[in-house]
């Protein structure tokens, strides 16, 4: 029997001319869920270096202060990119299992491999500046994308809750200066009591945040104004900023 | 030039014809061989086909003449993909995976795994999972060999699976790694969760073990 067998495969090799598929076929296979992995692992990278540059322009140190709530926090974090992370890290995964070697890896440390993948390289990302050129790139392409501007733009454009944002025209003493707000009204801003807060340099012409009390006739008293994009600190500042907020809120 | 290649042609049939039978070579060398020349491959189906046909026996409720078909089909895998093994994991481990993956595809188009499932079982069979478990000596060879079977058959399949490699087919945690595509710790938590199980169905049925 288990000479016939193993004869009656032979013959059938011979008789139909069977050939072992080239290598090149195994190399492409293996390199395919390879590169999917590669190109997940990058794609889910700049998916956190976007997600990165949303929570670090958020400035929690000061929209703690502002009183502004949680949802209203995460509702400026654009939810497309988390998704887009989780997409590509499924996908990274699957090609990384799917490699000649692959399973020999547990699902969880494929993720946890993953994961410090992608915040290594997102972090690195955020860092050199890709992540708020990606950001600027899509929002020119897309003009229905929501981006870290815009949200940040609604959520500093609420002048009766004390927010006020917008393009100072000009200073016209120590004490007040004119500015246009992001909806295209002019306000008088009362700054003199007002502590300064990051690059701020009170010229014309500068994007500034405003934190303070609106007052009758479009004139606001400023209690800190701030530079429009956040005070740069360390990571670990900035962790501390989100995790640990200010004992007095404003 | 010719001359060289005749040379060197001649040069290797006689390594290959006089200096070593194939039985002599190892898996590895029989492959390499086999990619030149496809009568080198035979020697090396017939070093497993036994072997094979008890596993897919052992996993299946095949009959004898359908389990020949699949490792038949295994054998036709196996050449076509022969170029794929690189020799990173044991020949045999890759002939049982092609083998594991032809009975559970052969499953799916008959429907039939898990319905009915009876287990062959042999000699060997009957003698090593007993001693790995611990069976005790006094129960009758007969009665072990139906209760075995019976608990066999009641596990779900992937216990069923493991148990047959690691007692029957004695592989290490590694090949079943590979033979299974697991990782090793899963493969471990496989077997250690099968043996209960198989205990825990031993207890149910008032089975000393």
């Amino acid at each position: 029997m288990s000479k016939k067998l193993a004869q009656s495969v032979l013959e059938k090799i011979k008789k139909q001319k069977l050939e072992p598929r080239p290598r090149w076929h195994f190399v492409l296979k293996n390199g395919a869920f390879w590169l999917l992995f590669g190109l997940a692992a990058l794609f889910g990278a700049k998916a956190v270096g976007l997600t990165l540059f949303a929570i670090f322009e958020i400035d929690f140190s000061l929209v703690y202060r502002a009183g502004v709530r949680l949802p209203a926090i995460l509702h400026m974090i654009p939810l497309i990119w988390v998704i887009a992370f989780l997409i590509f890290i499924i996908a990274a995964i699957t090609g990384l299992h799917h490699t000649k070697r692959g399973y020999k890896f547990s699902v969880i440390r494929l993720i946890f491999i993953n994961l410090a993948v992608s915040f290594v390289l997102g972090g690195i990302l955020y860092a050199a500046g890709a992540a708020e050129r990606t950001e600027n790139f899509v929002r020119r392409a897309l003009p229905q994308y929501k981006g870290v501007e815009i949200r940040r733009e609604r959520v500093w454009s609420q002048p009766q809750q004390g927010r006020l944002s917008g393009v100072i025209i000009s200073v016209e003493s120590d004490a007040l200066l004119l500015l246009d707000d992001f909806g295209g009204s002019r306000w008088q801003i009362l700054y003199a009591q007002a502590e300064r807060r990051g690059p701020l340099q009170l010229i014309q012409g500068e994007r500034v945040r405003i934190l303070g009390v609106a007052q009758l006739g479009n004139r606001f008293e400023a209690e800190i104004i701030s530079s429009w994009r956040p005070p740069h600190h360390p990571p670990h500042v900035m962790l501390k900023e989100i995790f640990v907020p200010p004992r007095t809120r404003y | 030039m010719n001359f060289e290649r005749d040379l060197e042609a001649f040069a290797y049939t006689t390594f290959a014809m006089t200096a070593i039978s194939p039985e002599q070579l190892d898996d590895v060398q029989l492959v390499k061989l086999a990619l030149e020349d496809v009568e080198y491959f035979e020697p090396l189906m017939a070093r497993y086909e036994r072997q094979l046909l008890r596993y897919v026996l052992r996993i299946s409720s095949f009959s004898e003449a359908e389990a020949e078909e699949i490792v038949q089909e295994v054998f036709l895998k196996t050449w076509k993909n022969l170029r794929d093994f690189d020799g990173g994991l044991k020949f045999s481990s890759w002939l049982y995976r092609i083998a594991h993956n032809e009975t559970i595809s052969h499953f799916r188009k008959h429907q039939v795994r898990g319905m009915d499932r009876q287990l062959h079982l042999d000699e060997d069979l009957y003698n090593s999972l007993p001693s790995e478990l611990h069976l005790q000596d006094e129960i009758a060879k007969t009665q072990r060999n139906a209760v075995i079977q019976n608990l066999l058959q009641q596990l779900p399949e992937q216990y069923c699976d493991v148990l047959v490699l690691k007692f029957f087919e004695d592989r290490s945690y590694e090949e079943i790694s590979d033979i299974l595509k697991k990782p090793m710790g899963t493969v471990a938590t496989l077997i250690n969760r099968a043996k209960q199980q198989f205990k825990q169905l031993a207890h149910d049925y008032k089975i000393a073990l």
